[in-house]
């Protein structure tokens, strides 16, 4: 029994997915950088906005980004606030998913019950305020 | 959930280094979630305070907001019971969260196939002319 041979390979496996997942991101990056979303006819609108004329949480998201990548922090900011300051958690969360599949070493920490609790409460207030007409200039995108 | 054959020792000498186990390699069985260190050493799975010994369990919050972000519904349901992998987690319950943990990762994976089925068909119709009046939002009205 070789026991440092299979538990190596399962190792690369599992550096698949986190360096997968940065590739496709940066593929993805390239293409909002370059196609810009603000002129119409380069991306499809989003279907559920198509249907119900309201604003997901996730909308103005794709032109976010694109600002972003331009370097342009307050527009993207007046695209999708909520989006924007879920990019820093989302790295986060990468890194400690990089850290797991190169360490193998399992994760030793839970937060508390209301960090997703909160963000559940937070994304559910940010759909309502941002189609409220009042509030739309500050969070609609 | 098939009963586990009874307690594990995870410092036994003789096995494999459980921790080296743990991390959720994408592909391969899924943990059997009897088996992580700690849980029922005891004989009483304590429903008390204090977290559980072990790894605790993915709570897929990042993905879920990911999948809300793609304006599907179902990472809502997600991020419920990402909070319910937390909570019982927190009260010392592991069989609880690693059932909750179970439940978020299938609608987080419901949310983003939804949303990439989605797209897809989307994008077919469009360039079968479906909407061909229709399919663009006007952001300026």
């Amino acid at each position: 029994m070789e026991p440092s041979r299979p538990l190596r390979s399962a190792r690369g496996r599992a550096l698949l997915g986190p360096l997968g997942m940065a590739v496709v991101t940066a593929a993805a990056a390239v293409v909002v950088a370059t196609v810009d979303p603000n002129q119409p006819g380069h991306y499809p609108t989003c279907p559920s906005l198509l249907v119900t004329g309201l604003f997901c949480p996730g909308c103005g998201t794709l032109r976010a980004a694109h600002a972003l990548l331009h370097g342009d922090l307050v527009g993207a900011l007046q695209m999708n606030v909520l989006a924007v300051l879920v990019i820093p958690v989302v790295l986060a969360s990468w890194v400690a998913w990089l850290r797991r599949a190169a360490t193998g070493r399992p994760r030793s920490w839970l937060a508390p019950w209301w960090v997703p609790a909160g963000t559940l409460a937070l994304f559910v207030a940010f759909t309502v305020a941002r189609n409220i007409p009042a509030l739309a200039p500050w969070l609609a995108p | 959930m098939s009963t586990p054959n009874g307690p594990q020792d995870p410092y036994q000498p003789s096995g494999e280094n459980p921790y080296g186990q743990q991390p959720p390699v994408y592909g391969q069985q899924p943990p059997v979630y009897g088996q992580q260190p700690g849980y029922p050493a005891a004989p009483s799975p304590g429903y008390g305070y204090g977290t559980p010994q072990g790894a605790p369990p993915p709570n897929y919050l990042v993905w879920s907001i990911i999948t809300i972000l793609l304006c599907t519904i179902p990472g809502i349901v997600a991020i419920v019971f990402s909070t319910q992998v937390n909570s019982k987690w927190g009260m010392g319950d592991a069989a609880g969260a690693y059932d909750a943990s179970k439940k978020a990762k299938t609608w987080a994976l419901v949310g983003t196939i939804l949303g990439a089925v989605g797209l897809v068909v989307y994008i077919g119709l469009m360039v079968a002319g479906v909407f061909a009046s229709t399919a663009t939002y006007d952001w300026n009205s």
